[in-house]
């Protein structure tokens, strides 16, 4: 293992949800780390689990009808799971905060921005009012915001979606959290406003030396921002390597359907690859490789047995019997 | 390719009035599209692109007449739109159909597969239930769904199945012109390149003409023919894909292109990056409309308003920077 120390550790990770009486996987054994200063990404399409695994870290999954049925997740050593509620609570905004795709439904619309960066320094610091009041105009700054004092006592609505997404980084990023989880925090912005925001976590974890879970579906996005790269496929993950790794020499069929099918925009290209069909439901295949309806390199065995993942080399894990040495 | 014009737009304004008091007194407009010109040749793919807000989808409303046009000259056809009675309009848009960006909010959900697709065809006068069953079968094999889903309803479908429907509503009474705002923005990758292609074949197939409306570059390098750059309500740029990508010339066009992030982390590039949001549509600056975030704006930028000019055979800009 190499000197850095992992800040985030998760082991086989189960996560059921009950729907129509029964109990169905939705996160299926999935294993990987962050390392501290590192950033990750965590790619797949809606439905792979992404999503409800970071929700997860943050002890968010609603219960019932949600669970999480086996696995752990180590934070610095320390099972989250076997937190209380109560010592949740002082985890998340001030170890591990999130941001989130919608910056319009994130915020609350009848508090004014200060007010609410201000909640969660206060919730978590020794502060009194004042002292969060400037803290709170330090981190609009931060994040580059004109005008911070007027925006500090501004409404939500009288913001534009680039700006409203930047005043939840400075709310995740208010406390110095070890980790920040993004989900998807520019789909919902213009290109112009989407590179301004990546540019900005860049700065913002050179300075802090935050560790970042990056969750998207935009492969271009990954290539900007991340480390290290997990690909998630209906709940497991099917590849993990580094970051060139994925995008010059991928080994699974469906990370190699997914890079084919962005168009590019350096380049013209006549026709798209396509994965045929469509991402399988939860719990709908019973067994064998989940990905084996929509692949091209289809075997026999891959309708039967379940792949487990197999190591590439130093740091790179596929889940598929092309790779299986016998 | 054909080389007739199929639409053009001239001069297109349309403004939206800000009300205020009892009265309702119109104290200011929306410029949501202020002083647009355009054309599009049979056969052919044109991409509008913008940031939100930029007027680009109101465009795509004017030009089939869903929302009120101010100003300006719309010919589809050879006919002046604008000219034509209520029921002659109704008539020239069964050529003209449009496909949404959300699938999810775009097909009513009380409705079977059936009953949308035939909705139109009611509308438009096909009566026989025998034909239009027909037809409607035949729509389905040609976007690549199952005869059987005919009877179920929009809830039952994935994105891309529902997006299938919507293209399929829109082809039915075989249009010649098909206004595409973002109909592959809300789906994932592996879908959006399956409805991508869909949309190729069907244009070879059917001699299909496209506006394609949409904020992502990449896919629009990959369908489009021609390019059409918004901001503000007004047009910066157009020209032939290859020389929009290969060689912008309005500083906003470079701008929008450095923003596309990169396909592979071994080509890191450098990037401008704009400083603050588009401005309110309602106020617009005096001169050029990117003014205040132009890297390369000069005096004449701050009160006069820039024209398109010809730069080459296949591109118009409308910059101050290539004054003669």
């Amino acid at each position: 293992m190499t000197m850095t120390k992992n800040i985030l550790d998760i082991k086989d990770l189960t996560i059921n949800f009950k729907s129509d009486g029964k109990e169905i996987s939705v996160v299926d054994g999935i294993s990987f780390h962050i390392k501290a200063g590192e950033t990750l990404g965590v790619v797949g399409e809606s439905g792979c689990g992404k999503s409800v695994t970071s929700l997860s870290i943050m002890g968010l999954i609603p219960s019932p009808p949600g669970r999480v049925a086996g696995g752990t997740i180590e934070f610095e050593g320390k099972n989250l799971l076997d937190f209380k509620e109560k010592d949740m609570r002082k985890v998340r905004g001030n170890d591990i905060s999130m941001i989130f795709q919608e910056p319009m439904t994130s915020l609350n619309p009848v508090f004014t921005i200060g007010k609410q960066i201000n909640e969660v320094l206060l919730l978590h610091n020794d502060m009194n009012q004042t002292e969060a009041r400037n803290r709170s105009i330090e981190m609009l700054k931060l994040v580059g915001i004109p005008r911070p004092e007027q925006i500090y006592s501004n409404y939500p609505y009288q913001l534009s979606g680039g700006m409203r997404q930047r005043v939840m980084i400075a709310i995740g990023l208010a406390c110095q959290p070890k980790l920040l989880i993004a989900d998807e925090p520019t789909t919902a912005l213009d290109v112009t406003i989407q590179a301004q925001i990546l540019n900005l976590m860049q700065d913002l974890k050179e300075k802090t030396d935050t560790s970042i879970m990056f969750i998207t579906h935009d492969l271009g996005v990954v290539a900007e921002m991340c480390d290290r790269v997990v690909v998630m496929y209906s709940g497991q993950v099917v590849e993990e390597t580094d970051v060139d790794t994925l995008f010059n020499d991928p080994k699974h069929p469906y990370t190699l359907g997914l890079l084919g099918s962005i168009p590019k925009a350096t380049e013209k290209i006549e026709r798209l690859y396509s994965i045929r069909g469509q991402v399988p439901q939860a719990g709908t295949v019973e067994k064998g490789c989940r990905f084996a309806d929509r692949c091209d390199k289809v075997m026999d065995r891959c309708r039967e047995e379940d792949p487990p993942l197999f190591q590439m080399k130093q740091g790179h894990q596929c889940r598929c019997w092309l790779y299986a040495e016998d | 390719m054909a080389e007739s014009t199929l639409l053009d737009v001239k001069n297109l304004k349309i403004y939206f009035p800000i009300k205020k008091g009892i009265i309702k007194k119109k104290i200011t407009y929306v410029k949501a599209v202020d002083n647009v010109s355009f054309s599009i040749k049979e056969g052919e793919t044109l991409g509008l692109v913008g940031e939100s807000g930029c007027g680009k989808s109101t465009t795509g409303r004017g030009i089939t007449q869903l929302v009120p046009v101010t100003e300006g000259e719309i010919t589809f056809g050879g006919e002046n739109l604008a000219a034509l009675k209520k029921s002659d309009l109704r008539e020239r848009r069964k050529n003209m159909q449009m496909v949404f960006q959300d699938p999810y909010a775009s097909l009513n959900p009380r409705l079977t597969v059936q009953d949308i697709l035939a909705e139109p065809l009611k509308a438009h006068g096909v009566t026989n239930k025998k034909e239009r069953t027909e037809r409607i079968n035949k729509m389905l094999d040609v976007v690549g769904l199952n005869r059987n889903y005919a009877y179920r309803y929009a809830h039952e479908f994935s994105g891309g199945q529902r997006q299938r429907i919507g293209i399929a509503r829109a082809l039915i009474l075989n249009p010649k012109l098909i206004i595409a705002d973002e109909p592959v923005a809300a789906l994932d990758v592996s879908i959006q390149a399956q409805v991508l292609n869909l949309l190729k074949d069907l244009q070879k197939e059917f001699d299909l003409t496209y506006l394609f409306i949409s904020h992502d570059l990449s896919v629009v390098r990959h369908l489009c023919d021609r390019v059409a750059v918004m901001y503000l309500g007004r047009m910066a740029e157009t020209g032939s894909t290859e020389k929009i990508f290969e060689n912008p010339l309005h500083p906003y066009t470079q701008t929008l292109l450095s923003a596309i992030p990169i396909s592979n982390p071994r080509d890191k590039k450098e990037r401008v990056i704009l400083k603050g949001d588009v401005p309110s549509p309602v106020d617009p600056p005096k001169g050029c409309a990117f003014v205040g975030r132009c890297p390369k704006a000069f005096d004449r930028c701050h009160h006069d308003r820039p024209q398109l000019q010809r730069m080459n055979e296949e591109q118009e800009v409308a910059c101050h920077l290539y004054d003669e």
